[in-house]
């Protein structure tokens, strides 16, 4: 699965830190995510949506070998 | 909407870290203690016989030996084996500091990865023995099937639990806290 994390993550400016404060998950997770390493359920990603201002489909996107 | 873990608040882990830390410090304490002769061994002993059957020449003969074996290493290890258990579970079913999904997973994967070795363990006991009989003196063959049982029980299992959860975390952390 593609996201778009880091993009969305340099447009306003937040630190994975930050991002990692505001959904409640440690800074490792965050990175896990950017890396592609580890998927996020449903309510960390749209923990993350509502954090951007964005849609999920925005942040995350299937790839065909998914 | 929030996911409810069957675990124990992280403080429990703590608690259970210094009881463990006691109980190691305990055991270096009473083991340097008796091996300088700073305590007398007072252990209570207990008389019992083994009974062993052994093959010579096609005769087969029995032995009744006495052996005087020692109850337990008295109060410190009693401490140490009763309060080890209780650290170990302690630790195991207490949540980590930030317990999110992907500390959960490991958890998961340390759980499926020491059942899987306690299976496998547990047919390579069962499918030995009779191979073992076959091939080894009975007191060979008993020190192999001690040797095998070593790693069964529950404080063991929950002591590679432990051991396989806290390096997969802490290796994962270790990979994952480079980057900014």
């Amino acid at each position: 699965m593609k996201n778009n994390l880091r993009v969305e993550r340099a447009r306003v400016r937040m630190t994975q830190q930050d991002l990692a404060d505001k959904t409640g998950v440690t800074r490792q997770t965050i990175v896990a995510i950017e890396q592609g390493k580890f998927n996020p359920s449903t309510v960390l990603a749209l923990k993350m949506a509502r954090v951007f201002g964005v849609t999920i489909e925005a942040l995350f996107e299937l790839e065909d070998t998914d | 909407m929030r996911k409810k873990h069957h675990l124990l608040d992280h403080k429990w882990q703590k608690i259970g870290f210094v009881i463990f830390a006691v109980c190691v410090l305990l055991c270096i304490v009473c083991f340097k203690a008796i091996t300088y002769d700073l305590i007398p061994q007072t252990q209570p002993k207990i008389e019992y016989k083994r009974t062993e059957v052994q093959k010579k020449n096609g005769d087969i003969i029995i032995s009744n030996e006495p052996i005087n074996a020692p109850i337990g290493s008295g109060w410190a290890s009693a401490l140490v084996l009763l309060f080890t258990p209780i650290s170990f579970a302690l630790m195991a079913l207490s949540q980590e500091k930030l317990e999110d999904e992907r500390i959960v997973e490991i958890r998961h994967q340390a759980l499926v990865t020491i059942v899987i070795i306690y299976i496998v363990w547990s047919l390579l006991m069962f499918l030995s023995s009779p191979f073992l009989v076959r091939f080894v003196t009975p007191t060979t063959f008993g020190k192999i099937n001690m040797i095998l049982k070593i790693p069964t029980g529950v404080t063991a299992f929950m002591g590679y639990y432990l051991l396989i959860f806290k390096l997969s975390l802490w290796k994962q952390n270790r990979e994952l806290s480079d980057e900014e």
